[in-house]
């Protein structure tokens, strides 16, 4: 427009550069410019001005997309969660009551209720953020999620992709969580990905990658991991050792053959039982004869301990722990006294925890834990309580509270292994617990300030039943003359639970839609 | 009527006691619930002795509680609330002493009200009048001495940067505007001096700042001719000329008979501001005149705004409007009836009759910063980094917000259209609250 354009060139230098001659104009602005009463160069200016930009402005259109509009999302078929479930999740992402959110996500997904749609910015960018939770997340996002992330490049991780795509181009940490994902899927496809580019890998992401062989491992995972037994890396040969052992595999069977060869239960007449050691001068060399290579000692791992005692626990270490139950018919715990006996005891106990953390054999790790907590010479092996399964966890925890009713403290026999129970606990044992820490206040007269079980209260409150919540939050000894030291936990113990509580029943209700 | 957790939380005067209320919103946390027709009540067991009790008057909502938090309402009335809105079954009660006594000191209270109303209604003596007229016409003149001056200062101020130039205006420092700015506060003018503030922000606007600088400038020009010949205009003019300058009527002053009674429905809100001051917009919609309202309201540091007008609700209420050629800022003069939530908003179809509608109120008031514009059958959508509402006619609004804020449109739209409300400036729209799928969504 002529009349404004003049304006504002004149605007942009200014009056005194330059002098507004404004063009005559035969229609209704015309008239209305020509009518301004102005006294000198600035008033025409500002008031002309003042004209045009109001009459652009009331005449101004906004631009027609020449764009197609965007694809609609398909409609969904799993139900909204309520408004109280958007509520939860918005706290949560707002720091409170973090913790809970797997336990949200995985509560979602399973009564198939996908995030309210305003939620749904906020938590695909939480994904960033806790790449741990994605799966969780992907999973809940519903039709509505899936569309939105395919529109912010940052949120591709919760899109559908191609996985040899993401494979090909993506992080390293969206890589590993499509093998991850594949490996529970489909191990086969995943092996076949990963040999894509294997040569190509660095030495540590190889070791990392095929560490994660361990989900879906398999016969048909064999000749890779032989292969991979000659690789450049030190790493990555220890690796696919350990996998190989957990395999049914040619490695594992000459290897459990020669370990026949050198180890023996023997039981005298009189005295105890011990297991024998027959070690040959190089055993290393005696190994590669009999067509099994393991790497010569760190440096620093023979220092302590001496070649052959460190070639015992490796090997050990590379059966699978219940061959020796197998073998020599015995009971774990006979076999650990055993193992007790002999002068090599600690490449024992070493090579067998090795053993244990890969099968994760419940009655083995019974047995390692009771031996050493048990013997005043070992330091309790308590880091392997959390390889037991959920259910002898709950087992053991139960048994240990009914015969110990003094109370839960730090020193109780089932405080670590409630601390090592790390998923929904039982009804019974919820109320167990709660009960135990009970006794525990109203005993009173308690000067140590027993931190670890104050802090624990906040670990349990994660993991107690939350339908028992009126029950458990009810009836504490506020009386007691400890009730001090115990009342805060206590009271984040109920929130945390009744959030809990609170949380579920938002997830189980029918959207309202009042 | 019951509230949504959503409508609860807005009630919060800040974060914090958003998210202690939202803790506290749990049964174990309470004794002695309970609830009437009218009232919900309990008792919160704080950090002393006596628990703190709490009281809900769930009619306007108006709270109680015994504890000595100043924010308000305080995170116990906040959790009371939550923890009765998300169990609504609980069986009807007496209240006790406690609570049954303050329900009824309100009722004195909103007595004494419309008694002193009616009192100030009456008419009092001659002499009353002719001193209390003569006090008013002195502090007018007073303050028009003032404004006049101001005035003056900013025609030269103005006449000055157009001498040399909007280009050189860029380089100014800040104390250039701020000055002017000050000065005019001083001259009782805040509404000038929010303009001239403002141009200090648009020098540093990319692309395009000179034309609104231009706009800016003359408009303020415009404003203070019309000023210099106040008495030449129309009532409704001269109102907002003076508005615009920052002389805005006091409430008590607002004319009888522009009172408007309708079911206004409370389309959104929005706090803007820092804690010394924090200004609440709330816009209505007449259910049956088809018209907006603004109700605006402040709060210095520490106090709290009224919690009576929630997102999502209807109310009976008659507003008094502040005198305008285009009518819109306004306040609560009678509220006949509690509100309830109706879902479906009507609203402009096409950004055309938005347009037409902003054109008509540019003629009649060519200072007015922003209308409400609701805004039916829109898709949110993307563009270059940039957000605009698409209406049927494939026109492309533009939508002032920040990324998250249009994220979170596109999800509640799916690529559907759905209904935007938000507050119109000419250029670009800045959204409010957006209803889809049936559900209303504070943004």
């Amino acid at each position: 427009m002529q009349s404004w354009d003049d304006i504002l060139a004149t605007a942009v230098v200014g009056t005194e550069q330059r002098e507004l001659k404004l063009a005559a104009r035969d229609d209704e602005l015309g008239q209305l410019l020509a009518q301004i009463n102005h006294t000198d160069r600035e008033s025409l200016l500002l008031s002309a001005a003042a004209v045009v930009a109001l009459y652009r402005s009331a005449g101004a259109a906004p631009p027609v997309d020449t764009q197609p509009a965007p694809e609609a999302c398909p409609p969904d078929d799993a139900g909204r969660g309520s408004a109280a479930s958007g509520q939860h999740l918005a706290l949560m992402l707002d720091g409170q009551f973090r913790e809970v959110l797997p336990e949200w996500l995985a509560a979602m997904n399973r009564a198939r209720r996908r995030v309210p749609e305003e939620h749904l910015p906020a938590l695909l960018d939480h994904g960033l953020i806790e790449p741990a939770l994605r799966n969780m997340i992907a999973a809940v996002l519903g039709q509505r999620g899936e569309w939105l992330a395919a529109q912010n490049p940052d949120w591709l991780y919760a899109t559908r992709r191609d996985e040899k795509e993401v494979w090909e181009t993506g992080s390293r940490e969206e890589r590993l969580l499509v093998l991850v994902n594949l490996r529970s899927a489909d191990p086969t496809k995943a092996r076949k990905l990963l040999a894509t580019t294997w040569p190509q890998e660095s030495a540590k992401d190889r070791a990392v990658f095929l560490g994660k062989f361990a989900v879906g491992l398999n016969a048909g995972d064999e000749p890779f991991l032989n292969d991979a037994l000659h690789d450049r890396s030190v790493e990555v040969r220890r690796v696919a050792r350990t996998l190989l052992a957990a395999l049914p595999s040619e490695f594992s069977r000459r290897l459990k053959k020669l370990a026949n060869q050198v180890l023996s239960f023997k039981k005298p007449l009189i005295g105890k039982a011990r297991i024998e050691v027959a070690l040959p001068e190089d055993p290393i060399a005696w190994l590669k004869a009999n067509d099994i290579e393991i790497d010569n000692p760190p440096a620093n791992a023979t220092r302590s301990v001496g070649p052959k005692a460190w070639f015992l626990k490796e090997m050990i270490s590379l059966v699978p722990i219940t061959h020796w139950s197998e073998v020599w018919a015995k009971a774990p715990l006979e076999i650990i006294k055993a193992a007790d006996e002999s002068e090599w005891h600690a490449s024992f106990i070493l090579g067998f925890v090795a053993a244990v953390q890969r099968d994760r054999d419940p009655d083995w790790i019974e047995a390692l834990v009771a031996f050493t907590a048990s013997d005043p010479k070992q330091t309790p092996l308590l880091e392997l309580v959390p390889y037991l399964p959920a259910a002898r966890l709950e087992a053991l925890s139960l048994r240990a509270l009914k015969a110990h009713s003094e109370g839960l403290s730090d020193g109780h026999p089932a405080f670590h292994l409630l601390m090592a129970h790390r998923s929904a606990w039982s009804d019974q044992l919820s109320r167990a617990v709660v009960t135990s820490i009970k006794t525990r206040i109203t005993k009173g007269h308690d000067n140590t300030v027993d931190w670890q079980t104050k802090t624990a209260l906040k670990q349990f409150a994660r993991y107690v039943s939350p339908a028992l919540y009126d029950e458990l939050a009810s009836d504490w000894p506020a009386e007691s003359d400890t009730w001090s030291n115990w009342a805060k936990g206590v009271n984040a113990f109920h929130s945390l639970l009744a959030f809990r509580r609170d949380m579920h029943r938002a997830i189980s209700e029918k959207e309202q839609r009042s | 009527m019951n509230y949504s957790p959503e409508q609860i939380i807005a009630l919060a005067p800040d974060v914090a006691s958003a998210k202690a209320g939202r803790s506290l919103a749990t049964a174990s946390k309470w004794q002695n619930v309970g609830q009437d027709e009218r009232a919900v009540w309990g008792e919160c067991q704080g950090s002393g002795a006596k628990p703190y009790q709490t009281v809900i008057d769930l009619h306007e909502p108006a709270f109680k509680c015994s504890c000595p938090s100043r924010k308000f309402p305080c995170k116990h009335a906040l959790g009371l609330f939550l923890l009765i809105a998300s169990q609504p079954a609980t069986a009807r009660t007496t209240a006790p002493a406690w609570a049954a006594e303050w329900l009824a000191k309100r009722d004195g209270l909103a007595q004494r009200k419309s008694e002193a109303a009616k009192k100030a209604d009456e008419e009092p003596d001659e002499a009353t009048l002719a001193r209390r007229a003569s006090q008013k016409a002195k502090r007018t003149l007073d303050r028009e001495a003032k404004v006049v001056a101001g005035l003056k200062e900013l025609e030269l101020w103005l006449r000055d940067l157009l001498r040399h130039g909007l280009a050189a205006s860029q380089t100014r420092s800040f104390d250039y505007w701020e000055q002017m700015a000050a000065r005019l506060i001083d001259a009782q003018a805040p509404g000038a001096a929010r303009r001239v503030r403002d141009l200090s922000r648009v020098s540093q606007y990319g692309e395009g700042w000179i034309e609104q600088m231009l706009t800016r400038v003359s408009s303020l020009f415009l404003l203070l001719k019309a000023f210099e010949r106040i008495e030449t205009l129309s009532a409704a003019t001269q109102a907002d000329i003076r508005s615009a300058i920052g002389w805005s009527y006091k409430e008590d002053e607002l004319p009888e008979e522009n009172a408007v009674a309708d079911e206004w429905r409370v389309l959104g809100q929005r706090t803007t501001g820092e804690e010394a001051l924090r200004v609440r917009r709330t816009w209505l919609w007449g259910q049956r005149t088809a018209r907006g309202a603004l109700i605006l309201e402040f709060a210095v540091a520490g106090q709290h705004f009224a919690v009576d007008l929630l997102p999502g609700t209807n109310m009976e209420a008659e507003l008094i409007f502040y005198p305008s050629n285009y009518p819109l800022r306004a306040t609560v003069n009678k509220r006949i009836n509690t509100s309830r939530s109706v879902k479906e908003i009507s609203g402009y179809s096409t950004s055309e009759q938005l347009l037409t509608t902003y054109a008509d109120v540019l003629a009649l008031n060519p200072w007015v910063e922003a209308i409400p514009a609701p805004l039916q059958t829109v898709i949110p959508l993307r563009r270059s980094e940039r957000w605009f509402a698409r209406d049927t006619d494939g026109r492309l609004l533009s939508l002032r917000c920040e990324a998250s804020l249009g994220w979170k449109l596109i999800a509640l739209s799916g690529g559907y259209p759905i209904t935007i409300f938000g507050e119109w400036n000419g250029q670009s729209l800045l959204p409010v609250t957006a209803w889809a799928d049936g559900r209303q969504v504070q943004l």
